[in-house]
């Protein structure tokens, strides 16, 4: 009888060791499964955020470029354009002298347009004079054509903040200006830059048409491409943009930039 | 309970016919043919040797018959899932000489008046070789996909355990009807048991086959 238990509980322990053997296997398989899952997520987040980084690095190259070639090219053409009409002879008639002079103002006023426009292009430039100068430039172009009427306030402590990441949120600004011209119908653009001790908050607001915020989240068609797009490069320097509408009830726009400097593009 | 647990080799394999052929339309049967195959042979064999169990002759001759075979239906299921399983052509063909020399056991050395100890206790090392390689490998390579989810890691871990926890009644069938027949008819409920489990398993893995083949349908 007693032997009769003593094979009992041996075949017993065999099963029961058998089944912890395949418990454990699953066990450090799972494991090694959600090892792999994370390093997977991390891979592809490190990935697509070099893939960013070198979209924002080429296309800085090419505003760089194309900022070079206007104001060595264009630029330098029109000015010599502008030194010929200078040097016609002033004994012309009276109405040719009319239309010259009108010329020239023209000439001129496309000379600084362009110069504006070669400078907000040029990466180099905007590190050099800052963002806050910077978007400052920008509203005074938009208040430049007559049709908007803008304000910018800074507040709170200054503090500087890397040019890489300075130049990303430039863009973001340039965008949503670039955005409001286009979309908003507005006639006001307020822009509020607000230094907090933990982060800077930029907000761009306008009083224009406004527009249904929801379908900016739809991913079935290229409302929300835009939005994504920033939201994705304030990812990148650690950041992040909301955006508030309603129609008929203008736009705004915050862009928060935490002061903790974790390591931008 | 004692009689249930004696004919429990000849029944459990039902539990697994059912669900492949419950999953019969949905192409499980030709997927999982030669694994339906093994587990007809189980049942027509344990069944027979069950039945002759209660006449007074011997019925160890259906034993050396059904070794051979039903291990010859297993040899083809693993070859024919080899690149899921991690099973090579060398284990095949090494299985393949292992099905001879079954056979020329039965023939020269444990003659059919005996239980083939030796043919069973190869049969179980061979299938256990099978099985340590698969978890190694598994355990070694990035797990991609739910392995609980796996049907073949059902099907592998029901070999294992049945064929692991079996090798001491294979191995020590003759030492026990020796010196103690009461010890044997233990062993040998203990190994119904442990067939009735790697069937449960085999029943899970259908059923998970014939959800990864319906998941293949609509992808």
């Amino acid at each position: 009888m007693s032997s009769e238990i003593i094979l009992s509980i041996i075949t017993g322990g065999i099963f029961f060791l058998l089944s912890a053997f395949i418990i454990l296997f699953v066990i450090i398989y799972q494991k090694k499964q959600r090892l792999f899952f994370q390093e997977k997520q991390h891979m592809q987040s490190t990935f697509q955020n070099t893939l960013l980084q070198t979209r924002l690095e080429i296309q800085e190259e090419t505003f760089k470029t194309i900022s070079q070639e206007i104001h060595d090219n264009i630029g330098q053409s029109l000015s010599f354009v502008k030194l010929n009409l200078n040097t016609i002879d002033d004994r012309v008639p009276p109405d040719i002298k009319e239309k010259l002079l009108e010329s020239k103002d023209l000439l001129s006023k496309s000379i600084q347009d362009l110069r504006d426009i070669a400078r907000s292009l040029n990466p180099d430039f905007i590190s050099e004079i800052g963002l806050h100068a910077a978007i400052e430039q920008q509203l005074l172009l938009l208040e430049k054509t007559g049709q908007y009427k803008t304000s910018f306030v800074i507040s709170g402590e200054f503090y500087k903040n890397n040019n890489q990441r300075e130049l990303v949120v430039f863009r973001i600004v340039q965008e949503l200006l670039n955005n409001i011209v286009k979309h908003a119908e507005a006639s006001e653009v307020n822009i509020l830059m607000h230094y907090k001790a933990e982060q800077l908050e930029i907000t761009v607001q306008d009083n224009g048409k406004g527009f249904n915020t929801s379908a900016m989240q739809s991913t079935e068609n290229n409302n929300g491409l835009g939005l994504r797009n920033m939201l994705n490069r304030m990812t990148l320097i650690n950041g992040f943009i909301t955006i508030n509408s309603k129609p008929n009830e203008g736009t705004t726009a915050i862009i928060e930039l935490p002061k903790a400097q974790a390591p931008g593009p | 309970m004692k009689s249930i647990i004696i004919f429990l080799d000849g029944l459990a394999p039902l539990i697994p016919i059912f669900y492949i052929l419950k999953f019969k339309k949905k192409g499980v049967l030709k997927e999982l043919i030669f694994l339906f195959v093994f587990l007809v042979l189980q049942f027509i064999f344990n069944t027979i040797a069950n039945v002759l169990s209660y006449y007074p002759f011997s019925n160890y001759f259906v034993y050396h018959i059904g070794l051979p075979v039903s291990f010859l239906a297993l040899l083809f299921f693993l070859n024919g899932s080899r690149g899921i399983i991690y099973y090579s052509k060398i284990q095949f063909i090494i299985g393949l000489c292992l099905f001879f020399i079954f056979i020329l056991n039965s023939l020269f050395f444990e003659k059919i008046i005996t239980f083939n100890s030796i043919s069973y206790s190869l049969c179980s090392l061979y299938i256990l070789t099978v099985c340590m390689k698969y978890f190694w490998l598994k355990a070694n390579t990035n797990g991609t996909n739910e392995i609980l989810k796996e049907p073949y890691f059902w099907f592998i871990s029901s070999f294992f355990i049945y064929y692991c926890s079996s090798f001491i009644a294979f191995s020590s069938y003759h030492y026990f009807i020796k010196y103690n027949d009461q010890s044997a008819g233990i062993v040998w409920r203990f190994h119904n048991v442990m067939f009735l489990v790697m069937c449960i398993l085999i029943s899970k893995g259908v059923k998970l086959k014939h959800l990864c083949q319906a998941k293949s349908f609509f992808l």
